[in-house]
């Protein structure tokens, strides 16, 4: 069965499917956006209300999981027993020999709004010099769009997602104030800041695309603490609730959740129609001018990978995969600090975050605050991990420890390796016999390198923010736990190198794009990729119309 | 960063069925997902338990459960909230699940010469504590760490459980603007 055509179909309506989309209608373009995962409801479909809030976490409805294949991961190194993870409740929490999967392992949502609707909200800029690791280190590609092309298009997303930030721009220069102040720090936050005070740390309001006030029709943040969790409030700024509903209410985009894309319809350089599924498998065909994926590091190369048409002959399809590279130190205060409540990451430091500025180590971290990116929130969590042993004892304990718990992470550069890639998985297919996306992820020695550096500014952050006792740690060495990927369809000017071009047009095509974090030449320094995504996304759909 | 029900051990949430409640399909997923592991564990595999010993579980565990989360000037026990049937509810089905359930009771029995749910409450903890000190990867280590997970996830997901804690309810619909002053 055809459908009337659309000028545009958007393939993914998370942060940068959704932004383009958004993008073309401001253009006066007839968009069809299309997601295989459901439709969420603010108001409805998240359960921080609700006694079970913190056991459910984000509620995902059928659908919304997309499944995803692991080859072995790497077998792990006695000599680095200082970057196991472990807790006081539960010991180590991978005794076994080999890295290991934490949960899903890639946690990412399907859906109108991506993984957007379970995000924190962080809204950060890349650092100018994480743009050029390979001139610089030799290492990962050089971007090939400047930070100056995309700062007019930052500026925008932040505008129309009402990014609350602080005054001080540091590395990242800007054209303009951030259109929001920034959210008071919560007190736990501020004791962190005490701390980096007594080291000599930056210690900043994080920008966060979460609303402070009320702001464009959505109501202002009432800091419960629960981001992740989906927000019911709809003052942050995930993409359903700002760029599709923008879209959509420009009478030109035609949303469809619950819509699987089978293959794209090639007539030699062009795309002319893609055939899709709906949710009860009904198939049809839908003519297009063209064509935008935006399904994420792990999901676009695999759509690409089952099309060697679209996927073109460069063999560099997912390759290059960069992943969360993480430590997260928890300790616990003295006194109550009312540390489940606030807003996410609501701190930053970005002392490290340049590629030099660990001296032995390339590539950069951040520091935040991050109790509830750590999810030790509520009793199930300080039960379990934080306070050790049974009985009435560890009953009192668990009372001490809720909200005296304190956080600090680091997010780090990701660099790619030969091991770290996307393929086919050739055990498990998906509802339409087609095989799923398999990920490979080896941690590599700089990696190692990095991860200590890491791990000793988290120790030494709390050490210095009077949180002395430790009760968890957790981090990327020996466990696979990543929100943020990157680089499997890289953007270059060379087509035998890269996937995509520096307008995000795929190679050897006229009219497919991807709009997404695949396309990312280097991770950074551990910035959130959503407000990079958006901007590069803007920024294709007008290289398009110019 | 997101743990599994026991970290290390992937939650699977493809191919199970369709929740008839959104609780009870969270317990069933975390279940699911601390025994994913077990088929690989040394001798669980054979362990057969016979009638009497599989008719002795309920009111082992439902101790075993207490002594865990026993009841204090605040807060209820463990079994008071029905935290035991509700485990044992969501093993029913789960091969692996009920024989790491057999084993960890037939252990608590023998540790105390017999009848776990009869001993005196000394004599619990200190078997308890005997079993949270085995390794992982003998099936009454690996019993201990993960009922200790689902018995206090099941527990403090129940608001009667709250009493006394700084967070005494769900962060919304008022959120928590105290914490920002």
């Amino acid at each position: 069965m055809a459908t009337p055509g659309f000028d545009a179909v958007v393939v993914g309506a998370g942060a940068g499917g959704a932004a383009a989309a958004w993008r073309m209608t401001q253009r006066g373009w007839r968009v069809l956006l299309l997601d295989a995962g459901p439709a969420f409801d603010p108001a409805s479909d998240y359960g921080l209300d609700r006694p079970g809030w913190e056991r459910e976490r984000f509620r995902h409805k059928p659908g919304s999981l997309g499944e995803t294949g692991f080859a072995p991961l790497q077998q792990l190194d006695p000599a680095l027993a200082d970057l196991r993870s472990w807790s006081l409740g539960q010991g180590p929490t991978n005794p076994g020999p080999r890295r290991a999967v934490s949960g899903p392992g890639y946690h990412h949502v399907r859906g109108i709004g991506g993984s957007t609707l379970h995000f924190t909200g962080e809204a950060h800029r890349m650092h100018p010099e994480a743009m050029a690791m390979g001139t610089r280190f030799g290492v990962a590609a050089d971007w090939p769009v400047r930070y100056a092309e995309l700062e007019p298009y930052y500026l925008e997303v932040e505008r129309l997602l009402g990014v609350a930030g602080p005054a001080e721009a540091r590395d990242r220069w800007r054209s303009a104030p951030y259109p929001l102040p920034a959210h008071p720090l919560a007190r736990a936050s501020r004791r962190l800041g005490e701390g980096a005070a007594a080291l000599g740390l930056q210690w900043d309001a994080n920008p966060r695309a979460a609303l402070p006030r009320p702001y464009d029709g959505r109501p202002g943040c009432n800091y419960c603490g629960g981001c992740s969790h989906g927000c019911p409030l709809r003052d942050k700024g995930s993409a359903d609730v700002t760029f599709v509903a923008k879209a959509t209410a420009s009478g030109r985009c035609e949303v469809r959740a619950g819509t699987t894309l089978l293959r794209a319809i090639r007539s030699g350089a062009r795309v002319q129609a893609i055939e899709v599924a709906d949710a009860r498998g009904v198939r049809s065909r839908v003519p297009t001018r063209r064509l935008v994926l935006a399904c994420g590091a792990v999901e676009t190369p695999r759509l690409l990978l089952l099309d060697p048409g679209l996927a073109g002959a460069s063999g560099q399809v997912g390759r290059n995969f960069m992943e969360s590279v993480s430590w997260t130190s928890v300790g616990r205060a003295e006194e109550p600090l009312l540390s489940f409540g606030g807003l996410p990451a609501d701190a930053i430091s970005w002392q490290h975050n340049r590629p030099d500025a660990v001296p032995g180590v390339t590539g950069g971290f951040r520091l935040s605050a991050a109790i509830h990116e750590a999810d030790m929130v509520g009793p199930i969590a300080h039960a379990q991990r934080a306070v050790a042993g049974f009985g009435r004892e560890h009953k009192r304990q668990v009372r001490r420890a809720v909200g005296s718990t304190v956080a600090a992470r680091a997010l780090g550069e990701s660099l790619p390796n030969p091991g770290s890639r996307i393929d086919l998985d050739p055990a498990r297919r998906d509802a339409f016999g087609r095989p799923l996306a398999r990920i490979h992820s080896h941690v590599d020695a700089m990696t190692v390198r990095r991860l200590r550096a890491m791990a000793a500014a988290t120790r030494g952050l709390l050490r210095a923010s009077r949180v002395a006792a430790l009760v968890e740690e957790f981090g990327t060495y020996d466990h696979f736990s990543a929100a943020h990927v990157f680089g499997t369809c890289r953007m270059g000017d060379d087509p035998r190198r890269s996937v995509v071009d520096a307008d995000l047009r795929l190679h050897g095509l006229d009219n497919a794009w991807i709009c997404d974090a695949s396309v990312f030449p280097s991770s950074g320094g551990g910035e959130a990729p959503s407000l990079t995504i958006q901007a590069l996304a803007l920024r294709a759909v007008d290289r398009v119309a110019a | 960063m997101r743990l599994g029900a026991v970290a290390g051990t992937p939650v699977v949430e493809a191919g199970l069925p369709l929740p008839t409640s959104r609780r009870a399909a969270v317990r069933r997923i975390a279940l699911a997902a601390a025994t994913a592991g077990l088929a690989e564990l040394p001798g669980l595999a054979q362990a057969a338990p016979d009638r009497q010993d599989r008719e002795r579980w309920p009111r082992t565990f439902a101790v075993f459960c207490d002594t865990l989360v026993p009841a204090d000037a605040l807060t209820p026990a463990a079994s008071t909230l029905g935290v035991p049937e509700a485990i044992l509810r969501h093993l029913r089905g789960n091969p692996l699940g009920e024989r790491l359930l057999g084993a960890g009771c037939a252990w608590l029995d023998s540790a105390v010469g017999g009848d776990f749910a009869a001993a005196d409450e000394p004599v619990r903890v200190a078997a308890c504590g005997r079993m949270q000190a085995m390794p992982w990867d003998s099936p009454p280590g690996r019993f201990f760490q993960v009922m200790r997970n689902t018995v206090l996830a099941d527990y403090y997901a129940d608001p009667r459980s709250w009493r006394g804690l700084a967070l005494d309810r769900p962060p919304q619909p008022l959120g928590f603007f105290e914490a920002v002053r």
